[in-house]
């Protein structure tokens, strides 16, 4: 596994050197990540109301580093109100030994020793409209405060978003910077996680896809989402598969279901495809999704897909009768 | 026109306004990678004992000395690579916390780790002293760790879901503890453990990530993130008189990562996002505020760590940028860039308002924090004109003299009148103003007006002022105004009263710019060209070039309060002591033009002296100049000897030789590393120091002995510090010089003679023993032998005795001879028992035949051949054939060889014999005689004849072989002759007072000398002389003397 994703993680520098950290990324069609306050019900879309990031820096980076957050509080626009806003979300960014090394930084549920590692920044937004629709900037932070880890390529950072109260959805972003007042992309960054929880467009056209690395020792994959609320399909696209569907939850509901992978598909990216009903009818929607190994290893989500997006490549030529 | 030129005035003043609040400027000097400094990413930092720096970063710790940046990593036994705090301890022992838990203790030259056993993997943010040899340590994520003096961790203090950041000691041994809900008092319980209080959340609720007490050891000052600095008293458990500093200006935001406390009680603080602050407080007031951010000079506005050292430099471990000291620290510039003229002329001061001039118009602040000003200007009532002097009256107006508009003052709404003094051009030019109670007075071109309630006075030379031409008006202690005139000297006005004295150089007067009075009371001016002068009791003393100062051209001159006065010159500054007239001169960012300033100088309500400058403001904290602190510690870093590097941290002991030794030393100056210089003395070797500004020594010939470098250091124009670095050095003695080997090989050499001598005895013992065995052993044998040799020699003798015996059987009796001739005697002593000498005597008819022979050899041998020679003149003397002595001799030696088998030529045998045969006729007494090598002796009638023989013996060998004769001798003989016949044996006798022998000569003496005596008595007397002649000596020869009375 390590050994997998220290490969996949070189492969992907060469490929991440010119692209920045924002998250979500491009590739990945998401609007926003989301968070719900601690008093929120699990049934608005978050099941857990924390998500965890991870932010990797290359070690021979010297200069400071700042992760930002775009509209960290939870007010004005975009983010999701339950009544009057009333939630604060704290983040908090973690450097240091256990940071990612701890086995319960890994997990998706925020138990245990999950705030593992140094804490170099922590925030708590509320409703300030101060922060609405604005960047606010953790840092600067010194490369080498992260947690020495070659097989994620470099010093891992740990970025915690999670409600302390309130019951709104608090919509944000993130962007990993060498700059404190500006999106400059740290050369060699990546980011990623291990469970994605995030808003859909309310566009039906808009289809979100999310990066899990397939290492060479996956033999079957076990796929979880939460609160999909059937809207729509979700696919699994590889280099093998044409665009599998995979269980899809209800409200308030975890699903799963399990895939085989094939050979090819090892030491690549899959393609989870969220396809939205085409009647739109479904707005706001948030879910959290995740996957496992037939080991009940979390597989990586790196927002810039290793080794690029997929493409489904037949088995079979099929030549057009003329 | 009027218009236009309004409009320009205004934009002017606007353009020059901004560009002074972005003016201050600081000068820093960057450590970096040149330096050795490999991350830019200061975490730490701390100064140990000796000076040096620490730096803590991610990649290790660095060390600094002046001149370059040391790493160390794990590979040299650090815990971790990331040192995330520093904390020198009182027993010179430096701790390190690390990013995961970790500590390293650097000691006797080296770090180890410290065993923490896993008690946190998470930064330890802080170490503080438990006082007893051991440390307390913040472990962010873990609470409080104790260390104690023999390294045994533990985990005292923890809370859950809070971070801990910063650490205090208080008075009672209880810790303050900044975390990330504020702080807490950590109050020690039984077993080493602690209880912890609820978070003063009414104090401050945002992590503090720095403590500190301030100076007065009562008021506590928290460094927040995000609520700036936040002060309050603490005592019995509770905070009191709680306050946010700074909040109306901006600092309550600061998201404060470093606070610490500076030499004199400022403040000085490292913020993420907003650079560094140095804030001088009085409690919980600020009195004097300087920022220092990327705009400003220091490159960066994220401060991790702040340090003020020891030699009052100020250090900023900057984010990304590495270290940078503060320059000049002692000197604030206020100015913007060199394209924007701000000639500033003068400066006034009311509690902390300041108002200086630039060109055309004022600008006010408040001087503890100069980021904010007012601008006063044409707008505001005042001429467009140069503002030369200024004035702030306690009523808190302002009053402004101009270079050609005379007097203006302002008013309660800040705007600006003219105040009429006289309408002249003279009286329009206004050089210095003076605010004294109620009055104000002006100096101008055209003397001296008072303004006030009384109305004006105008006091010119009419009135006693030495000339109307004012540089310059000072209100002494005792409310005099001093007014130092242009040419002359100064006059005093004190009520209606002018006094004036003249100052003179030689016969001149002198020109008086300034006037001052220090602390004292005394009065000091300044002069243009002839220095600073000032009254010591009613003499006036001066103080010149010669003395130190800059230029004898002095154009201002000021107190500081204490003991410093401060002279302006073209180009810089003098600082006088007033105690010492020790001058210190200021030339960097000190020059002054052009000449004319008068009222360049004001000194702040802190204390600060203020400069106008054409170039800007300068503020000087004379608390922060950094040539006043002590001599830098010395430390000796290096030590080759030979060309060998050898660890120069202990006593140094190098085996015999003679050696090349160069000592490397530094002089730990953080702020002028190259400003140190050095003196040593190397004990046992040197006799006086010698002073260099190199940092090494070198010794060419060390040879054995004991020697102790001593290095002492001194800043430029500094003592040597009394704290001396030494380094013994020892080369060892070679062994043989040693006394105590010395003492050794004596006792040895001592020992060896003896034991030689022991052994020598013994040997000679052994020797001794050996030779009286082997002397016993030969005794024995040589006893025995001897008894051999006596039992032989018994028989020997006994067989000579016995051949004695025969021998004297073949020897004819000597009465037989006494009866042919009754007057005769034979002397005959062997000289062994047996005899070679015999003698023979026959008669054949009247013829009576004597013989006297010496045979070769004696005793047996002798005995032997005188035996064959009788024989042998026994048988021939019968033969016919031999009838004559001559005969007989030849036939006997015929028959001697013959007997004795000779050969002709053989030449080995030499056996013979010696002899004198006599025949006598008794009848006819004819005398025939013949002889072999012996004499015959004749007495006759008293007188002697002595008849020569042949001189050959019986059995001598003739060459040829032929048979040998012999001369025979015939005499007649008448009655009482007698004849002597003897051998060699009397002659050849040693004797005598000499030892010598007596000779043939000796015989006949003694035969002639007894001739008168009978025969027997001469023969008695022959023995009785012969005897007396032997002596004591041996007989060498058998003896034979025979005579006879015919």
């Amino acid at each position: 596994m390590t050994r997998s994703i220290s490969l996949l993680v070189a492969m992907a520098f060469l490929y991440l050197a010119s692209h920045a950290q924002p998250v979500p990324a491009a590739e990945e069609n998401i609007p926003w990540l989301v968070t719900f306050g601690a008093n929120s019900q699990t049934s608005w879309g978050d099941d857990d109301f924390s998500q965890t990031f991870f932010f990797v820096v290359p070690k021979t980076t010297i200069v400071p580093i700042y992760i930002r957050v775009f509209d960290p509080d939870c007010s004005g626009a975009f983010d999701e109100a339950k009544g009057e806003f009333n939630t604060v979300t704290n983040f908090s960014v973690y450097g240091g030994k256990g940071c990612i090394s701890d086995p319960d930084a890994r997990e998706t549920d925020p138990t245990g020793n999950y705030r593992s590692g140094n804490l170099l920044a922590s925030r708590d937004f509320g409703a300030n409209i101060q922060y609405d629709q604005k960047w606010y900037t953790f840092g600067p932070f010194d490369p080498s405060s992260g947690e020495d880890m070659p097989e994620y390529g470099g010093r891992v950072f740990k970025v915690i978003a999670q409600g302390k109260s309130g019951d709104d959805g608090n919509l944000y972003r993130y962007f990993m910077s060498s700059k404190s007042d500006a999106n400059e992309a740290v050369e060699g960054g990546n980011a990623f996680t291990f469970e994605y929880s995030f808003r859909l467009h309310d566009d039906p056209k808009e289809v979100s896809h999310i990066y899990p690395y397939v290492d060479d020792r996956v033999i079957s994959v076990k796929q979880s989402n939460f609160d999909w609320d059937g809207d729509g399909s979700i696919r699994m696209v590889s280099v093998a598969k044409q665009g599998d569907a995979v269980a899809t939850s209800g409200d308030n509901q975890w699903v799963s279901s399990v895939h085989h992978v094939v050979k090819q598909e090892l030491n690549t990216s899959l393609d989870i495809r969220f396809i939205k009903r085409a009647d739109g009818a479904i707005k706001n929607n948030n879910v959290v999704f995740y996957i496992r190994n037939q080991y009940g290893a979390l597989l990586p989500f790196f927002t810039v897909p290793i080794g690029g997006v997929p493409q489904y490549k037949p088995t079979i030529a099929v030549t057009k009768i003329k | 026109m009027r218009l236009l030129l309004t409009r320009f005035l205004i934009a002017a003043i606007a353009a020059t306004l901004g560009g002074l609040v972005h003016g201050q400027t600081y000068k820093l000097k960057p450590i970096g990678p040149a330096e050795g400094l490999r991350n830019p990413f200061v975490h730490a930092l701390a100064q140990d004992a000796t000076g040096r720096l620490w730096i803590g970063t991610g990649d290790g710790a660095g060390r600094y000395d002046g001149q370059r940046v040391t790493m160390f990593t794990t590979a040299d036994s650090l815990a971790e690579n990331f040192v995330s705090t520093i904390h020198p301890a009182p027993d010179g022992r430096i701790w390190f916390g690390h990013s995961e838990g970790g500590l390293s203790i650097f000691e006797h030259g080296a770090f180890r780790k410290v065993f923490t056993g896993g008690q946190s993997n998470s930064s330890i943010n802080a170490i503080v002293d438990d006082g007893n040899g051991g440390i307390w340590a913040l472990a962010q994520n873990d609470g409080v760790l104790h260390v104690d003096a023999h390294d045994r961790c533990r985990l005292v203090a923890s809370k859950e879901d809070i971070l801990w950041y910063s650490l205090l000691v208080m008075k009672d041994h209880s810790l303050l503890a900044g975390t990330s809900d504020g702080f807490h008092l950590l109050h020690p319980e039984k077993g080493n453990s602690f209880s912890i209080s609820p978070a003063f959340s009414d104090v401050v609720s945002a992590p503090v990530h720095g403590l500190v007490m301030g100076p007065q050891q009562d008021r506590i000052y928290a460094g927040t993130e995000g609520e700036g600095v936040v002060t309050f008293l603490f005592n019995n458990g509770a905070a009191t008189e709680v306050a946010h500093m700074g909040t109306h200006t901006g600092l309550g935001e600061l998201h404060i990562r470093d606070l610490k406390m500076g030499a004199y009680g400022q403040l000085i603080l490292g913020t993420f996002g907003n650079g560094a602050y140095e804030m001088d407080v009085t409690g919980d007031s600020i009195t004097s505020l300087l920022h220092y951010g990327a705009e400003n000079g220091l490159g960066s506005d994220n401060v991790g760590v702040v340090l003020p050292d020891s030699e009052n430099n100020l250090w900023f471990g900057r984010f990304g940028l590495g270290l940078a000291r503060l320059l000049d620290r002692a000197v604030v510039h206020y100015a913007a860039d060199a394209a924007a003229a701000q000639d500033v002329r003068a400066i006034t001061f009311q509690g902390n308002n300041i108002w200086f001039t630039i060109p055309g118009g004022i600008l006010h602040a408040n001087s503890t924090d100069m980021r904010h000003l007012d601008t006063l200007g044409f707008a505001n009532g005042l001429p467009p004109d140069d503002i030369t002097a200024l004035a702030a009256d306690p009523q808190g107006g302002l009053w402004a003299g101009t270079a050609n508009h005379g007097l203006y003052q302002q008013d309660t709404h800040g705007h600006f009148a003219h105040v009429p003094t006289r309408d002249d051009l003279m009286s329009r030019k206004v050089h210095a103003l003076v605010s004294n109670g109620a009055d104000v007075w002006v100096g101008t071109s055209n003397g001296v007006f008072r303004l006030g309630p009384a109305g004006m006075r105008h006091l010119t030379t009419s009135n006693g002022l030495l000339h109307n031409e004012v540089n310059a008006l000072f209100k002494d202690e005792q409310g005099r105004i001093w007014v130092a005139c242009n040419n002359g000297g100064v006059s005093m006005i004190s009520g209606d009263e002018v006094k004036s004295f003249t100052l003179t150089e030689q016969g001149n007067a002198v020109h008086v710019t300034g006037i001052a009075q220090d602390s004292l009371g005394t009065l000091w001016f300044s002069t243009n060209g002839s220095g600073v002068r000032y009254m010591k009791g009613d003499v006036v003393m001066g103080v010149s070039k010669a003395d130190g100062l800059l230029s004898d051209h002095v154009y201002s001159i000021a107190s500081d309060g204490h003991s410093g006065i401060w002279a302006i010159h073209r180009g810089g500054a003098s600082r006088i002591d007033r105690y010492s007239r020790k001058v210190l001169s200021f030339t960097d960012q000190f020059g002054i033009e052009p000449d004319r300033r008068m009222n360049t100088m004001a000194i702040g309500p802190d204390g600060n002296m203020w400069f106008a400058t054409d170039k800007g403001l300068l503020r000087y904290a004379s608390v922060k100049d950094v040539r006043s602190v002590r001599a830098p510690t010395v430390i000796i870093t290096g030590l080759k000897v030979s060309g060998r590097d050898i660890d120069p941290s202990g006593p140094i002991v190098l085996p015999p030789d003679i050696y090349r030794i160069q000592f490397e030393f530094l002089g730990i100056s953080l702020a002028d590393p190259d400003g140190v210089r050095y003196r040593y003395k190397l004990e046992g070797y040197d006799a006086d120091w010698t002073e260099t500004t190199q940092g090494s020594a070198y010794y060419m010939r060390i040879a054995e002995g004991n020697y102790t470098l001593l290095v002492q250091a001194a800043m430029a124009g500094g003592d040597f510090s009394e704290n001396t670095a030494r380094l013994k050095v020892t080369v060892q003695t070679p062994i043989w010089k040693r006394d105590w080997f010395i003492a050794l090989s004596i006792i040895a050499l001592l020992m060896a003679i003896s034991a030689f001598i022991r052994l020598r005895e013994r040997r000679q013992r052994k020797n001794r023993e050996l030779l009286k065995r082997t002397l016993r052993m030969r005794t024995r044998e040589l006893q025995a032998k001897t008894e051999e040799l006596e039992g032989k020699n018994k028989d020997i003798t006994d067989s000579i005795t016995y051949a004695r015996r025969i021998q004297q059987a073949i020897l004819p009796q000597e009465d037989l001879l006494a009866e042919h001739f009754p007057s005769s005697f034979i002397v005959f002593r062997p000289r062994d028992i047996v005899s070679g000498d015999f003698y023979w005597f026959r008669r054949f008819g009247p013829k009576f035949i004597l013989a006297c022979a010496d045979c070769t050899g004696h005793g047996v041998p002798g005995a032997f051949m005188s035996m064959i020679g009788s024989m042998l003149l026994r048988e021939l003397s019968a033969e016919k054939e031999v009838n004559s002595p001559d005969v007989l001799l030849t036939s006997l030696d015929k028959e001697l060889r013959t007997v004795l088998r000779y050969q002709g030529g053989d030449e080995n045998h030499h056996d013979g014999m010696d002899i004198s045969i006599c025949e006598i006729d008794m009848e006819s007494l004819q005398l025939r005689a013949s002889s072999a090598m012996h004499d015959l002796l004749i007495m006759r009638n008293g007188k002697l004849l002595r008849e020569r023989g042949t001189r050959r013996s019986i059995g001598g060998v003739l060459s040829d072989g032929s048979e040998q004769t012999f001369d025979r001798i015939d005499s007649p003989l008448e009655p009482g002759d007698r004849i002597f016949l003897f051998t060699d044996g009397m002659p050849d006798q040693f004797g005598g007072e000499h030892g010598k022998k007596l000779k043939v000569s000796g015989v006949i003496q003694w035969i002639e000398e007894t001739a008168a005596l009978p025969m027997q008595e001469q023969a008695t007397m022959l023995r009785q002389r012969f005897d007396a002649w032997m002596g004591d000596q041996a007989q060498v020869d058998d003896v034979l003397l025979i005579g006879i009375e015919v």
